[in-house]
């Protein structure tokens, strides 16, 4: 390019607008377009062209990224598959990247809910057994309890309704290794109508409470619960005041009883005295 | 630094660079970003074997963000927003912003002008200008000369003539009557 001062080419003029040019040179241009106004325009143009396209984009570099940052550790060799024949299966790399992105979290997802299922059904397993044993005092039952040792245990649940050989009855006092005289007496409610539907085991304060529940056609259903109590102290019966589901609770002969139903007070009371007299007759014959 | 910061740190411009080139516009664009993300992706894998230094990196990552944007374009693959530039591209540059849709907001106006550039125009363009790459590099990481570089950058600053602002002057807003009226 020829000016009125020293030669400048064109390559220059947009060197020095861009800064990629020698300093040497900077300030040959400079003498250049100061004697030539019309290139000097020229290049003032380039220039807020330049501030334009930088000030419209600057946004984009403080702004929030479309993706979450910083770069997941696995998320390596997804896209990079998609682009492996060529730029063409990269078009639609990124969305087999977020498909097989949101597989891979679906598989994490139920991976960990296997592994709390299982952890779960495990210290199920080891809370409940104790409760697949009979109300007795002979400690926790080993998780791989066998079958004899099942045997043995429901053997020993009906030993201790028979007879006992003195007439001693549900003493304390009472020898016999075998028998547990301390294990509480679940009675079967005398009431007409009244009809066992089933039998629940839950954890106790003293090892497990069990529960039987009757089912009344006329009656919403009620469940006898009891375990085994910390004193042998026995208490009258208490009627907690949360009816219509309501409870009735006691102590009697080292074990803690409660009727629960949905029943009015009155008839609450009448079966809990129906229980208690059977408890306390209870001699097991 | 570890490579993942290195792509961390380079996120934001070279998604700056991908929406300028295929949208024109700063706005988000899914396929822009998703290029761009992509492109990040295949690095962080590659990473370990490539083993390049940051300003290396730098360039790796524009060059393969520029080749396959090319790619997409070839494979006639644009979706529905890089619809404009798709009809650019295999027109040929500012000759075909003729067949463009008229724009209507000074953004779109910009974006227009933008995208009116020939491809190889528009890469050289944004490459220098808005990422602020040396000559040398943009002519590396377009693979072509120097001189090349240049005569692209002459021939974009030329169609672009007087680029208009994105933006419009910041004037307040004339109140506009109200279109309800009392009837008697």
């Amino acid at each position: 390019m020829r000016g009125h001062g020293p030669l400048v080419s064109e390559a220059e003029l947009h060197g020095f607008v861009d800064g990629d040019m020698d300093r040497g040179r900077r300030e040959a241009v400079q003498t250049f377009l100061a004697a030539s106004p019309g290139d000097a325009a020229r290049v003032e143009r380039w220039r807020r062209q330049n501030e334009t396209i930088r000030a419209a984009f600057a946004p984009v570099e403080t702004g929030p990224l479309p993706w979450s940052l910083p770069l997941a550790p696995g998320a390596e060799g997804v896209a990079a598959t998609g682009h492996a024949a060529g730029g063409q299966a990269e078009a639609s790399g990124s969305h087999a990247w977020r498909a097989r992105w949101f597989a891979w979290l679906i598989g994490l997802s139920f991976a960990c809910g296997a592994l709390l299922a299982a952890s779960a059904a495990y210290l199920a397993g080891r809370v409940n057994a104790p409760e697949a044993a009979p109300p007795s005092s002979e400690g926790p039952t080993p998780v791989g309890m066998n079958d004899n040792t099942f045997d043995t245990r429901a053997m020993l649940a009906l030993r201790a309704f028979e007879p006992p050989p003195a007439a001693v009855r549900l003493s304390p006092n009472s020898d016999g290794p075998e028998q547990d005289t301390g294990a509480p007496i679940l009675p079967n409610l005398p009431v007409e109508g009244l009809k066992l539907a089933g039998v629940r085991a839950m954890p106790g304060e003293q090892g497990q409470m069990l529960c039987l529940v009757y089912a009344s056609p006329d009656e919403a259903n009620i469940a006898l619960c009891v375990e085994k109590a910390g004193d042998p102290g026995e208490t009258v019966p208490r009627v907690s005041d949360n009816f219509p589901s309501g409870a009735i609770y006691w102590r009697q002969k080292g074990a803690k009883y409660a009727l629960v139903g949905a029943i009015p007070e009155a008839r609450l009371r009448s079966l809990a005295d129906r229980v208690r007299a059977q408890v306390e007759a209870f001699d097991g014959r | 630094m570890a490579l993942r910061d290195d792509l961390n740190l380079c996120a934001p411009r070279l998604c700056r660079y991908a929406r300028a080139l295929v949208t024109g516009q700063p706005g988000p664009s899914e396929f822009a970003d998703d290029l761009v993300h992509a492109v990040l992706l295949r690095t962080w894998e590659a990473g370990t074997a490539l083993r390049l230094a940051r300003g290396d990196l730098q360039l790796h990552l524009y060059t393969l963000l520029t080749e396959w944007h090319r790619e997409r374009l070839a494979a006639g693959r644009m979706g529905g927003k890089a619809h404009m530039e798709k009809e650019n591209f295999s027109a040929g540059g500012p000759r075909a912003a003729g067949n463009l849709p008229v724009p209507a907001s000074p953004r779109d106006k910009f974006a227009a002008a933008l995208l009116a550039l020939a491809l190889e125009e528009r890469e050289a363009l944004l490459l220098v200008v808005l990422e602020g790459f040396s000559y040398a590099q943009a002519a590396r990481i377009l693979k072509i000369s120097r001189t090349v570089l240049i005569m692209r950058l002459a021939c974009a600053r030329a169609a672009l003539s007087e680029i208009p602002a994105p933006e419009a002057p910041s004037r307040p807003a004339k109140t506009r009557s109200s279109y309800l009226r009392v009837v008697k």
